[in-house]
């Protein structure tokens, strides 16, 4: 039976992309769906009477290898594969220059960390893929109208500096069903 | 059948270069690509289901025999002798091996190719492997009574080319692009 290929998505073949752009340089990224529920109990019964869903959250978070702004330029010889000339931190996730002000749709990540910005930040999506052969991307997951809630950065003796953001978002839609709205219809009707 | 010439890669017929220089004194080169794998392992069978491959290493090690340059007049020696500050990295930009060892150098360091050659019957070589974007991570050396003094390394690099005609590509994306 030869003739298997890299079949299952590990870590290494896998690619995200947060406000649309790769992140070539991240290390790992889990999300969670909390379900919360209401287990009503009644005087005679031992067990609930029902298990009630009340709310949906996501949260996760990602961490991505740090290199400075213009990096390449400034440290000269040839630059580690893939690595972007304007380095990539949050501010350089998404549209630059004078593109970053046209877009009306794109979430701007570093919003959600700047004060003075925060009450025009928008949410963005997180996308996780499978790379199969032929540079095909299979989606695995879409995270849907996410927010930074935490940004932690680390450096040590012997490390590369890391940064990792934690997120919440509204849905997360995955390759084998899509997650939707659920107020249809309760306001304003 | 008489008439045959030598035609495997032996270490006589074998030469190794440094960033495009010759290390005529290297005794011996290993290198290792090594390419980790995890079992897919689930429950009500025995074997794996797959190997999955998730990372690609290389390394290896080089042994120098080591001269000073009061050995200048020997064949096939160098002016300087062949410390790795003699290592420079021709291909690149001028940087040498040696500053990979130095603290205070070490900010600047390059990273260099290494490539092994088999010499032909006829002149030229023929590339054997070509391992790219070196590092030395080890450098160690022995003397004693009735030795030479041998310099052992210890590298690692990014990618292995099995020969020159069939390089070996970045299996990566490029950060922040759409």
């Amino acid at each position: 039976m030869a003739g298997m290929k890299p079949f299952f998505l590990t870590g290494a073949n896998a690619k995200i992309k947060v406000n649309n752009v790769t992140l070539a340089y991240c290390t790992n990224l889990s999300y969670s769906i909390t379900v919360n529920h209401a287990s009503p109990k009644v005087l005679g019964m031992f067990e609930p009477t029902s298990i009630e869903p009340l709310g949906y959250t996501v949260t996760g978070s990602f961490t991505v290898i740090r290199y400075i702004a213009d990096a390449k330029d400034r440290i000269g010889g040839v630059a580690p594969h893939g690595a972007n000339e304007a380095g990539n931190g949050i501010g350089k996730w998404g549209k630059q220059g004078l593109l970053q002000g046209l877009s009306t749709s794109e979430g701007k990540t570093y919003d959600n960390l700047n004060p003075a910005k925060m009450d025009k930040a928008i949410g963005f999506t997180i996308d996780i893929y499978q790379k199969l052969p032929g540079a095909v991307l299979q989606s695995v997951a879409k995270i849907r109208e996410a927010r930074i809630t935490k940004a932690d950065f680390n450096i040590g003796k012997g490390t590369a500096a890391t940064q990792t953001f934690q997120f919440t978002a509204l849905y997360v839609d995955e390759d084998s069903f899509l997650a939707d709205f659920s107020g249809q219809g309760q306001q304003w009707t | 059948m008489a008439g045959k010439t030598p035609s495997f890669i032996t270490g006589a017929t074998a030469k190794i270069k440094i960033g495009a220089l010759t290390m005529a004194y290297a005794q011996d080169v290993s290198y290792n690509t090594t390419v980790t794998t995890i079992p897919i392992e689930t429950m009500g069978r025995y074997e794996v289901v797959s190997n999955e491959p998730v990372a690609y290493f290389v390394d290896g090690t080089l042994s120098i025999i080591r001269y000073t340059k009061e050995a200048s007049a020997m064949n096939g020696t160098a002016a300087n002798g062949n410390s790795v500050e003699q290592m420079a990295n021709t291909t690149g930009s001028g940087g040498v091996a040696g500053a990979g060892f130095d603290p205070a150098r070490m900010i600047a360091s390059e990273t260099f190719d290494l490539e092994i050659f088999q010499k032909l019957a006829s002149t030229g070589t023929e590339s054997v492997g070509k391992l790219r974007d070196c590092r030395f991570t080890r450098k160690g050396g022995a003397i004693n009574k009735r030795g030479i003094l041998v310099e052992q390394f210890s590298f690692n690099a990014i990618l292995m080319d099995n020969d020159s005609a069939v390089q070996v590509g970045h299996s990566g994306d490029t950060d922040l692009a759409a």
